[in-house]
Order: C-alpha cells, then sequence, then structure tokens
C-alpha cells in the first residue's frame, strides 16, 4: 500500500498557518454553487430595484412640494435597491457557518483548524472580501443605471460631485458587513432558519419599531445597522443623524461585536 | 499511542463517560466496543478536542489534541459519513482540508484512488450513498499519513466487499505501526478486524484486553468431560470448586477448573474420562456477559411474552 506514504514536506510550520486557513476557505466558498447564487440574486434584485426606484421619483420630481425638491438625493435614491439586495447577501454569510453545523461538517473543520478563533475569523475575512466585492460591483452598477434614468429629466447625480463617491463605496461597504455579521450570528445561533430571521429582524424590524419610538430615541436609534447603512449610502446629510464616519464606526462596532460573540460561543461550547 | 486518564463527560444529569482510563499502543488495531449509548462517540471527541472533559485528560503521543501542530498530519479521523456539504464535490471537501494543514494539493487524488472514489470525485457529495459517505470520510482520515486513525462505525452503511476492504486497511494501517483505534457496536465485526479491545457500557471501562484473552477469561468456557463414573466425578469436581452440569446423556459441562486440573482429580480418583475437552465461548458470549448490566435499554421479558400471547413468535 504504498499510496499511503505522503512525501515528507521539509520545514513545515509550527501552527497552522492562518493564511493556510483562509486559502481553505477560499476553496469552501468556490466549490458550493449557492454563493454565485446568492451573489446572482443580490445584484439582479438591487439593481432591478435601483431602475424601479429611480424612474418612479423621475416621474414624480416634478410634482413634489420644493421641501421634498430640496431633500432628494439622486444617489441614495438610485442605492435604495440595497435595502433588498443585503439581504441575500447577508444570507450567503449566514449560510458560510450555518452549513457547517447543521451537517456535522463543524467537527471535521474544528478538528483541523482546532483554533476556534483562526476558523471563525478566516471564514469572515473570505465572505467578507467576496461581498465586499460583489457589493462593490452591484452598487456602482445600481448607481450607473439609476442615474443613466435621472440623466433623461435632468437630475443626475455625478461621481464627482461632493459625497457622491463616498455614498456608493458606502453601498457595497454596507453589503459586506451585513455579510459579516451574518457569520458572527450563525456562530452564535447555529441553525440557518433562526439565524437567517435574526438578521432579518436586525435589518428590516428593528427600523420599523424604531420609527414608531420617540425622537428622544435618536441615540438609541443611531446604534442600529440599517441607521449606519444609510448614513454611510446617503451623499448629502439630510435627515440622517450620524455623519458617515460615525456610520462606519457603528458598523464596525457591529461586525466586532458580532465575531466576539461568535467566537466567545465557540470557545465555550462542545462543537 | 492515545492516553485518557479518569476522562469524564457530564451532560446534565447523566455521565455520559464516567473516569475512563485507557491507552491504545500503535501497530495494532484496537477495537472500541460498547452497545449504543455507551460513550463510545463521545470518547472519540474528547480524543479530537471537540468537547471538553468535565473531567481528566486524553493525549496523543503525550500531547492534547489543540497541542499538534497541524493536527491531521498526526491524526486523522472519520466521524461522521454525512458531515459533508451536499453541494460541494468529494475533491474539493478534501482540498479544503488538507489546505488547512499545508498539505500538498497532489495528495487529493491520491487518497481518493485509495477508497476507490477517483472516478466520482467531481460529483456533488450529496448524492453520494452511505457508504461511499463512508469511503470520503476514509480518505479525509488519510489525507494528512497521521500515524493515529480514529474511525467511528466505519462499516456502517457498507457493502459485504466494502466491509471485506476495510477490514484489510484498517490491518494495513496498523502494520505499518500506525495507531488504529476503531468503535463498533459489532462484536461479531471486532473479532475479526481487532487485536485489542477497549469495553465500555455506561461510560464506564468494562475491559481493557486482548481479543484471545477476552474469549479465554470468560464464564462462558466450559470443559466438556465423559466418564463412565460421572455422577462420581461430580461430587469430586464440586468439591474442588467446580460447577458441573449433568446433562440427560450423562455429559458433565464444568466450569472453574482448569482442563489440567480435571485430569489430574479424574487420575487421583482412578476415574476412565471418555472425553475431556474445552468448548470456547464466543467474542459475543463474553461480550454479553461483560455489558449485561450495562446496556441501557434491554428487551424485556414482558415484551417477549406478549408478542409470544399474539402469536407473532409462533
Amino acid at each position: 500500500m504504498s499510496t499511503l506514504s505522503l512525501p515528507r514536506v521539509s520545514g513545515v510550520k509550527a501552527h497552522p498557518h492562518p493564511f493556510d486557513v483562509v486559502r481553505a476557505e477560499v476553496t469552501k466558498f468556490r466549490s458550493v454553487r449557492s454563493s454565485y447564487w446568492s451573489l446572482l440574486v443580490a445584484a439582479v434584485v438591487t439593481v432591478g430595484f435601483a431602475a424601479l426606484i429611480t424612474n418612479e421619483s423621475a416621474r414624480n420630481y416634478a410634482t413634489m412640494s420644493a421641501a421634498d425638491q430640496a431633500a432628494f438625493d439622486p444617489t441614495s435614491d438610485s442605492l435604495t435597491g440595497l435595502l433588498f439586495g443585503q439581504l441575500a447577501i447577508g444570507v450567503l454569510g449566514v449560510l458560510a457557518i450555518t452549513s457547517e453545523y447543521s451537517t456535522g461538517l463543524i467537527r471535521t473543520s474544528l478538528s483541523a483548524v482546532p483554533q476556534r478563533f483562526t476558523y471563525l475569523s478566516a471564514k469572515a475575512a473570505v465572505v467578507g472580501v467576496m461581498a465586499l466585492a460583489a457589493g462593490l460591483v452591484i452598487s456602482f452598477t445600481s448607481f450607473g443605471v439609476g442615474q443613466a434614468i435621472f440623466s433623461q429629466h435632468g437630475l443626475a447625480a455625478s461621481l464627482g460631485d461632493p459625497g457622491v463617491a463616498r455614498a456608493v463605496i458606502g453601498g457595497g461597504v454596507y453589503v459586506a458587513v451585513i455579510a459579516i455579521v451574518g457569520v458572527g450570528l450563525g456562530a452564535v445561533i447555529k441553525h440557518t432558519a433562526g439565524t437567517t430571521v435574526t438578521l432579518v429582524g436586525l435589518v428590516f424590524l428593528v427600523p420599523l419599531l424604531m420609527d414608531a419610538l420617540p425622537a428622544s430615541w435618536d441615540t438609541v436609534t443611531n446604534w442600529t445597522l440599517p441607521a449606519a447603512g444609510q448614513a454611510l449610502a446617503t451623499a448629502g446629510q439630510t435627515d440622517g443623524v450620524l455623519s458617515p464616519g460615525r456610520g462606519l464606526l457603528v458598523c464596525l462596532i457591529w461586525v466586532g461585536g458580532s465575531l466576539a460573540a461568535g467566537a466567545y460561543a465557540m470557545k465555550r461550547r462542545d462543537a | 499511542m492515545i492516553e485518557a486518564r479518569g476522562l469524564t463527560k457530564r451532560y446534565g444529569a447523566t455521565l455520559a463517560v464516567n473516569d475512563l482510563s485507557f491507552e491504545v499502543r500503535p501497530g495494532r488495531v484496537t477495537g472500541f466496543l460498547g452497545p449504543n449509548g455507551a460513550g463510545k462517540s463521545t470518547t472519540m471527541r474528547m480524543i479530537l478536542g471537540l468537547d471538553k472533559p468535565t473531567s481528566g485528560s486524553v493525549t496523543i503521543d503525550g500531547r492534547s489534541y489543540v497541542e499538534h501542530d497541524r493536527p491531521l498530519r498526526k491524526i486523522g479521523a472519520m466521524l461522521d459519513a454525512k458531515a459533508v456539504h451536499p453541494g460541494r464535490s468529494a475533491y474539493h471537501h478534501l482540498l479544503a482540508l488538507a489546505q488547512t494543514n499545508g498539505i500538498p494539493r497532489r495528495r487529493v487524488p491520491q487518497v481518493l484512488e485509495l477508497v476507490g472514489l477517483e472516478s466520482v470525485a467531481g460529483q456533488r457529495a450529496g448524492g453520494f450513498s452511505l457508504g461511499m459517505g463512508q469511503r470520503l470520510g476514509i480518505a479525509a482520515a488519510l489525507l494528512g499519513d497521521p500515524a493515529v486513525l480514529l474511525f467511528d462505525e466505519p462499516v456502517n452503511g457498507l457493502d459485504p466487499e466494502g466491509i471485506r476492504w476495510i477490514r484489510g486497511l484498517l490491518k494495513t494501517l496498523a502494520a505499518e505501526g500506525r495507531t488504529v483505534f476503531v468503535s463498533s457496536h459489532l462484536m461479531s465485526e471486532m473479532a475479526l478486524t481487532a487485536e485489542h479491545l477497549v469495553v465500555i457500557g455506561r461510560g464506564r471501562l468494562i475491559a481493557d484486553t486482548s481479543v484471545d484473552a477476552l474469549v479465554g477469561g470468560s464464564s462462558f468456557n466450559t470443559v466438556r468431560v465423559q466418564s463412565p463414573q460421572a455422577e462420581q466425578f461430580t461430587w469430586t469436581l464440586a468439591a474442588n470448586g467446580a460447577q458441573v452440569d449433568r446433562a440427560s446423556d450423562g455429559t458433565l459441562s464444568v466450569t472453574g477448573l482448569e482442563p489440567a486440573r480435571i485430569g489430574e482429580l479424574a487420575a487421583t480418583d482412578g476415574i476412565t474420562l471418555h472425553e475431556l475437552s474445552v468448548k470456547q465461548a464466543s467474542l459475543e458470549d463474553a461480550f454479553m456477559e461483560l455489558t449485561e448490566d450495562s446496556i441501557d435499554y434491554k428487551a424485556g421479558h414482558h415484551a417477549a411474552t406478549m408478542i409470544t400471547a399474539n402469536g407473532v413468535m409462533s
């Protein structure tokens, strides 16, 4: 049974190299179709809604009140589709980890990489980078499609206008944030359905709840993900209280917090 | 070498593994035997650092699992054949595992060929039969060419040809000097593959012994004696501490005395013997005897009676 012998590799490094774990996570990401489906659905939904919404805004602009016309932001209007597209990419992050729990693959993964924090952060990094790349492409495409529609009505914003490029990039960043939060929550909750519902609650239900609360609650509202996302993806500073910089900070806190919770849960729990 | 010392795992009020100490040595197949629910899988997960022991410890070559650098190069394990992403191909499943531990990519087709899955390497694992899943799990265990191998119920779901294949594989791996630890609830299977046995029941160690010693030490080993003076000899044997059953044809079944001693007693008393032979218990008998108190759900006497009353048995 000579096939069993593995050629010895000289100079084997002391510990599982984090880079090796990242490479393995890239292989895992690329080798399942659901990754590509999630990205495709996110793109189609986001860009589709961008076209629908901007078309509607452009037709209604003439009949808007003067105040509404002054507050009109063609950039954030063209990025509204991200509200829906973020979910497909969030689920991508959720599935990246909950699929390992539901099949029992997590045990194989953690026997290969017993350092649970290394495992979780490598997965979050790969999901985050893929989601960021997809998010940027989707955000810029939505902006392009939206402004093409607005330009027929003389309403289009340009990437050179103040805050516009930052808002379009911010939209892509926000999508990546949602995906990473999905990974962190998945590590805590383990089940696909439970994690997805939690994520939907955070990005859809929380804003509805906050809208029902009096304005004095704004300090709380400002710490939610959707508020941070809106701050990131808006060119002008209209109704949002958060500055884009503060929005980014809130996003980073959510990323750090969810991953810390995931790492803590994985470290304490039996696999 | 695997060494468990006082290994204990408690889930709430249940002691899944209770103060378990044993050693698994290299160069032979060690069977890990016990009824379902005895704590075999929990023990295996603790060996792999997946579950934390409530108390006690287990080491592989002197170090706990997490202290091993690139553990797949030291310890290979197959726990669950269904533990694959259904949408990922066998090749990519193994490739991702290999990459985590810096194992060269060329090793993947080697292990796929070794387990006979090379023709389906590109197919999604979700469509695999249980037997193919077992083979994929074995391929994953062999990826790092490890010195220590753990298999949890590896013959489950394999066809007879597959079972024969894995028996040969386990023996070959052990003959190469590796430590091979195989769990099973099937003693007949272990009788054919294992040299040494660690037997547990309800989380406790029942026996840590060679297969031969287990069968040899069973109280089911009886000595058959035929003699024209059977009745007289029964008294002699009983006086020397043996338990004797006398069948209607006069054949004696003697337990508790070595055949040599029985022969000596016969000579001393001037008894003529027509037969003096050892009837060896099977591993199955020995196992049943050992675990009698440890089986969680034994078929009750009531159940058997009811079935007969309904005419199912007759």
